[in-house]
């Protein structure tokens, strides 16, 4: 578990918005005295407002709890020689600034917590290996590490990852993706199942099938370059957000290519995995049979994927109604494949 | 094979030539009724229209992919089609 100090000021609200809901992290408001933590701490957070009488005072307090191995990871709204002073009176291991959240999100002890997961959903020990060996995949990808299709530990993840969903179906795998708290690495992972089962019925041979893995572990690895604000804003999307989310395409490209990325059909999965069928998608208004399969595969994977994710702002789907809403796409998507990916939903 | 007689479904082996969004595969035909068939070969990468050529009944058909793996595909014809043994 993860503790996380705040009070009511403008930089709790936005580390609260950065970090998400979620039940690894409790928070505790710094006003009120410190409780009695039955969970074992792995570490705490401290976003409070650093000028105010009292903040630092208050943070002590509460900090008191700290062991020395947990570290103390402080978010300030500037970095100034006060902040920083403020900061290192509360013994913080790490500073961050509000504004970059994404560094904030990007360190290590965030990171731990995706490795270290729970398994209160499943109690398969191969199931749970195959899935934490590629959330560390998507980890590493998503904080910057040069990772291709040739990387071993992608491939060790990949292999994993096919054997345990074609044994265990995808149900079981979902499932136990429920214990994976960022929406983005989650997605990536759902999408990753998806791509499988769906290879797996379209009796894809192996070695595409794992090409097929790769792309949709690396598919959105550009969104690692947005701002963290942008991609947590997926629901109420703001004027402007759009054009800048439609990059991740080109960036993901752009950063494998550079990475040494030389599997072409990798690439362009990469590339146009938004692209349409009929010529509406980014970024290059493909049509139809330039469209390469295995990246149409990923399309309908990730359009499924983002169908089927559960929205605060919309009622849960069934996966009937998620397959309907694909079907209802028409012409974007190809046909048959659509019609061939009803098998993996039911 | 000579289109004359509405049949059902009935399997072969017939080469045909399928042509979308430009692209040329020539298959084989592996079953085929007056409103379908079933191809088998390179058509991964057809689009959702097709237009098929049975070069031994001089036909030419269009129709909509119907579903699709690797190696084989299924299409729906746009016109019913007659079939008959020669
Ligand atoms: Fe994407």
């Amino acid at each position: 578990m993860l503790v996380l100090l705040t009070d009511t000021s403008e930089i709790a609200r936005r580390t609260c918005e950065v970090l998400g809901t979620s039940g690894a992290i409790r928070q505790i408001n710094l006003k009120q005295a410190p409780p009695l933590l039955t969970d074992s701490v792995e570490g705490w957070i401290f976003a409070a407002d650093l000028d105010q009488e009292g903040t630092v005072t208050a943070g002590i307090r509460h900090l008191r709890e700290r062991a020395l191995e947990q570290p103390l990871i402080v978010v300030t709204a500037r970095r100034d020689v006060k902040t920083s002073a403020r900061a290192s009176a509360l013994g913080a291991t790490r500073v961050h600034e509000i504004s970059n959240a994404a560094g904030l999100l990007r360190d290590p002890i965030f990171a731990n917590r995706f490795m270290a997961m729970p398994s209160p959903f499943s109690n398969d020990p191969v199931l749970m290996a195959a899935i934490a060996g590629t959330v560390a995949i998507v980890t590493e990808t998503m904080t910057g590490r040069a990772t291709t299709s040739a990387s071993e530990d992608l491939n060790t993840a990949i292999d994993a990852a096919i054997a345990s969903l074609q044994t265990k179906g995808v149900a079981a795998w979902l499932k136990a993706l429920e214990a994976v708290h960022s929406p983005t690495y989650r997605h990536v992972l759902q999408v990753l199942a998806f791509a499988v089962s769906f290879g797996t019925l379209t009796k894809l041979p192996p070695p595409l099938l794992r090409k097929l893995a790769a792309a949709s572990l690396l598919h959105d690895i550009g969104k690692a370059k947005l701002p963290v604000e942008i991609l947590n804003r997926a629901d109420r999307t703001a004027p402007g957000d759009d054009a800048i989310l439609q990059t991740h395409v080109k960036l993901g490209f752009e950063m494998l290519r550079a990475y040494g990325e030389r599997d072409f059909d990798i690439l362009d999965a990469v590339l146009h995995h938004h692209e349409y069928m009929d010529g509406s998608g980014y970024p290059h208004r493909m049509k139809g049979a330039q469209i390469r399969p295995l990246t149409r595969m990923l399309t309908i994977a990730n359009h499924y994927a983002n169908l089927i994710e559960q929205r605060p702002s919309r009622p849960v789907r069934t996966k009937q109604d998620a397959y309907k809403r694909l079907q209802a796409m028409g012409h974007k998507l190809d046909l048959g494949l659509v019609a061939t990916f009803k098998g993996v939903v039911r | 094979m000579r289109i004359e007689r509405a049949v059902k479904r009935r399997l072969c082996s017939l080469p045909a030539t399928v042509y979308s969004d430009g692209l040329r595969t020539d298959c084989a035909i592996l079953d085929i009724s007056e409103r379908g068939c079933q191809l088998e070969g390179d058509v991964f990468g057809l689009g959702n229209e097709v237009e098929i050529h049975f070069q031994d009944a001089k036909l030419c058909v269009p129709g909509t992919v119907a579903w699709k793996t690797y190696m084989r595909v299924g299409i729906h014809f746009k016109a019913t089609i007659g079939l008959s043994e020669k």
